[in-house]
């Protein structure tokens, strides 16, 4: 079998991603992708500051005096069941999240890319071994595989984030490996292999840049889900490791105490909701500024 | 042989495994609904009893689990039994006598008893039993504490004379566990022992649908009176969540849970009536007094001194316990502080201890924690974990799931544990196995101390009440003076009782033989 570029017919058209100058621009002229844009500014922030410390209460700190006190001034969001700040705990939770999120949503759309380009452009057994092996990974339930990942490499957030790249993995696979099937058999692409131009260069100057739109929409969407998967693994006991906060141990804390301390679920339930749905309307946002039809809609 | 985990006996019980719980969450839910609930106490029909575990052995002298032990112990009947509170009381034994030595006892046992399938019940039943259990082929749970028992007499149906090497005290305490129980000797010649439950006790074996429920029927033939429910179910709701559900939706008449969270959420409610009883088991923070800096008994009492034994309770089991020392039974009730050098959380005092002891900067310590087997693990770890903190002992939790955790335990692989020891009435059957010399126990303790070993011999060689007060007084401050683990708080077992359900009385032993008497 051949390594070299098969030659296919072309698909339709990939819509070019717009210039870098004007996605920002483009993502605050959307009205979702300005609320998301606004909201998870914002919640970064709020994550940074916890992170780094600086917020009124330790996150970590016992105070069982405090135990399970209502939001006052003193602690905004109350306290949970050791008289720890749920305000403190909840932007390092945000910021646990978000770091995983982050972390796992890069590995996944690095190495799904690099897969599913590679499926797309070269074909052939490549891509009967990469699909096949998508396939078997898209046949286990996303939960489930997380699940066996962390059950397999033991808890802690680097692991979390392991069992969360492995999920979404195949998802930007099957993402870029269609519009690189589209763009591999362009007219383009076949000028450069002519004029002799290195594979590498062709794959990294104009495939990928080509296949960029639908795999950077992925990303923020990805982001959301990542940040529910830990979130639910974390609330299974499988996640981030006591005493770090992490908004799923949270809300798996406070099911013994919601009865008789709302703001112990409330609070770290919201931020979850918030995060889920800012990364979705940014991925909104997203979508539409990189649309090259948008500007011509009426 | 002693059981292979840090307590009596073990609960099987999901929680932090939680992939099972999200599925089991919808089996309970399941076994919640009203197809599963056309039960009531009273007239007759099936009593049910919901646990988050199933039994997982039918044989009594090997039982572990503890819901192995609360089954079989209605099936099967012991020598003697003991009272809520912990006295000896007659069984299948109707009287008993000490010889001056200490070394004989003679049991005068009942007569016109029969087991559960007809045949007569005599004293070559207790002879083939006892027997049985000190046959190291057996690999019986409580052979350790009869291993005193040299020979066993049975000079005519009604008479067993226990020949012991030397005078044991605990004796008959060992002689009411579930695992020392009576066999028919038939069985135990017929090997048929475990395969079909047949005893003496108030309930005959029906049936045993694995994972799901334990089927006993009412036994007309009980020399105690026949109890007045007839038929009586065991069934597995893995959440304790549900089981309230289930409660609150009167699918059960009895609701056996351990969490204090669950029990918080319980509240009241017209369907049934939540039932505190403190166990005799006890959370503690175990120290392996054989590595590092706590090889040092002023390390080690400056730890017991940092916390705060009633910040524990309150924080990880919301207040629901008692503040403890080393001995739980009743019966022997001594100042849970006497032989500390301080008081119990005070953090200057330890430090300064710790300062002595050449440890100003502190240290670090990993403790092993359970998920699953018990709700207030975890809590418990992280709010010892800050106290420590205050002290300059760095507290790293590792958390495990039961297996590894039994298997770290057991080969004493742990600096610290969080562990949830079982109890009993007999502060020799407590501390023996860890504390004497040859102790099952012995590595996992931590720590030996001839000391200690003497006590609790001395102990348990003398039947004289008020020498055994003496000496289990003295074992206690010992054991805090030594500080091998700090004794933090007996917790509550929660019962949820159903409104229509009369003469129920949990026990400190977590057995249910009440039920006998319950309608």
């Amino acid at each position: 079998m051949s390594v070299l570029p098969t030659v296919a017919e072309p698909m339709g058209s990939v819509p070019a991603a717009p210039g870098r100058s004007s996605l920002l621009a483009r993502i605050w002229r959307d009205r979702n992708g300005r609320i998301g844009l606004t909201v998870i500014v914002l919640l970064a922030v709020i994550a940074v500051l916890g992170a780094l410390g600086v917020l009124p209460h330790d996150p970590i700190a016992q105070h069982p005096a405090a135990r399970l006190q209502g939001p006052s001034s003193r602690y905004w969001f109350g306290t949970d069941q050791f008289g720890r700040d749920i305000a403190a705990r909840a932007a390092v939770g945000i910021w646990t999240s978000l770091r995983v999120a982050v972390v796992s949503v890069a590995a996944a759309a690095v190495i799904g890319s690099v897969l599913g380009i590679s499926a797309g452009f070269f074909g052939g057994w490549v891509d009967q071994i990469v699909s096949r092996f998508i396939d078997i990974l898209f046949a286990f339930p996303a939960i489930l595989l997380a699940l066996a990942v962390v059950s397999a490499l033991g808890n802690g957030w680097q692991n979390t984030a392991i069992a969360i790249a492995v999920v979404y993995t195949p998802i930007f696979t099957r993402v870029s490996r269609g519009p690189t099937l589209t763009v591999g058999g362009a007219e383009y692409i076949k000028a450069q292999r002519v004029l002799g131009t290195p594979l590498p260069r062709i794959l990294l100057r104009h495939v990928l840049p080509n296949v960029s739109a639908p795999i950077v929409v992925q990303v923020t969407l990805a982001l959301s889900w990542a940040i529910l998967t830990e979130s639910a693994l974390s609330f299974l006991g499988l996640g981030t490791r006591p005493p770090t906060p992490s908004l799923g141990l949270m809300v798996s804390d406070a099911r013994n105490t919601v009865a008789t301390a709302w703001w112990t679920l409330t609070f770290p339930a919201l931020a979850i909701v918030i995060a889920v749905i800012t990364l979705n309307l940014l991925g909104d946002g997203l979508r539409s500024a990189l649309d090259p039809r948008r500007d011509s809609r009426p | 042989m002693t059981p292979p985990t840090p307590r009596g006996g073990v609960r099987f019980r999901t929680g932090a495994v939680a992939l099972t719980a999200t599925v089991t969450v919808a089996a309970g839910l399941a076994a919640c609904s009203p197809s599963g609930s056309q039960n009531s106490s009273s007239g007759g029909s099936t009593f049910v009893v919901a646990r988050t575990g199933d039994i997982d052995k039918l044989d009594p002298h090997l039982a572990t689990a503890f819901q192995t032990q609360q089954t079989l112990g209605l099936v099967y009947s012991t020598l003697v039994k003991t009272s809520p509170t912990g006295q000896i009381q007659p069984d299948l034994a109707t009287k008993w006598t000490t010889s001056s030595d200490g070394k004989t006892l003679d049991f005068t046992l009942r007569s016109g008893v029969t087991w559960q399938d007809g045949s007569p019940f005599t004293s070559k039943d207790v002879k083939a039993s006892i027997e049985r259990i000190l046959d190291q082929k057996t690999g019986a749970v409580s052979r350790s504490n009869l291993v005193a028992i040299k020979k066993v007499d049975a000079p005519d149906d009604t008479s067993v004379v226990l020949h012991l090497s030397q005078p044991s005290a605990s004796l008959l305490y060992s002689l009411t566990t579930v695992n020392s129980s009576i066999e028919s000797a038939k069985d135990i010649s017929a090997g048929t022992v475990g395969k079909k439950p047949n005893g003496t006790g108030a309930f005959a074996w029906n049936a045993w649908n694995p994972g799901q429920q334990v089927v006993l029927t009412g036994n007309a033939k009980y020399f105690g009176g026949a109890p007045k429910i007839k038929k009586l179910e065991f069934r597995v709701i893995p959440d304790e969540s549900s089981i309230l559900s289930g409660m609150k939706a009167s699918a059960f008449q009895l609701g056996l849970i351990s969490d204090p969270g669950v029990a918080r959420q319980a509240g009241k409610a017209d369907a049934y009536s939540l039932v505190k009883q403190p166990a005799l088991a006890y959370h503690v923070l175990m120290l392996n007094g054989r590595k590092g800096p706590l090889k040092n008994q002023q390390v080690r009492q400056a730890i017991s001194c940092a916390v705060d034994r009633n910040q524990v309770m309150q924080t990880a089991a919301y207040g629901d316990g008692t503040v403890t020392g080393p001995i739980t039974s009743p019966a022997f009730a001594y100042s849970p502080t006497d032989g500390l050098p301080c008081t119990p959380g005070d953090t200057a005092k330890a430090k300064s201890m710790l300062a002595a002891a050449g440890y100003a900067q502190g240290f670090s310590l990993t403790t092993i924690v359970e998920t699953g087997e018990y709700a207030t693990a975890g809590a418990e770890a992280q709010n010892l974990q800050s106290q420590l903190a205050k002290i300059g002992v760095k507290l790293t939790l590792k958390q495990l799931s039961t297996g590894p955790y039994v298997s770290a335990w057991l080969d004493a692989d742990y600096d610290a544990a969080v562990a949830l020891n079982g109890g009993s009435y007999d502060p020799f059957l407590m501390y023996g196995r860890y504390f004497t010399s040859g102790g099952s126990l012995a590595k996992p303790a931590g720590l030996n101390s001839s000391t200690l070993a003497d006590l609790l011999t001395q102990g348990n060689a003398t039947s004289d009440d008020g020498k055994r007060q003496g000496t289990f007084r003295n074992l206690q401050k010992e054991l805090l003076t030594e500080s091998p683990w700090v004794w933090t708080f007996r917790s509550d077992d929660y019962y949820l009782v159903g409104s229509n359900v009369h003469g129920f009385t949990p026990r400190p032993d977590e057995l249910l033989s009440s039920l006998t008497a319950t309608s």
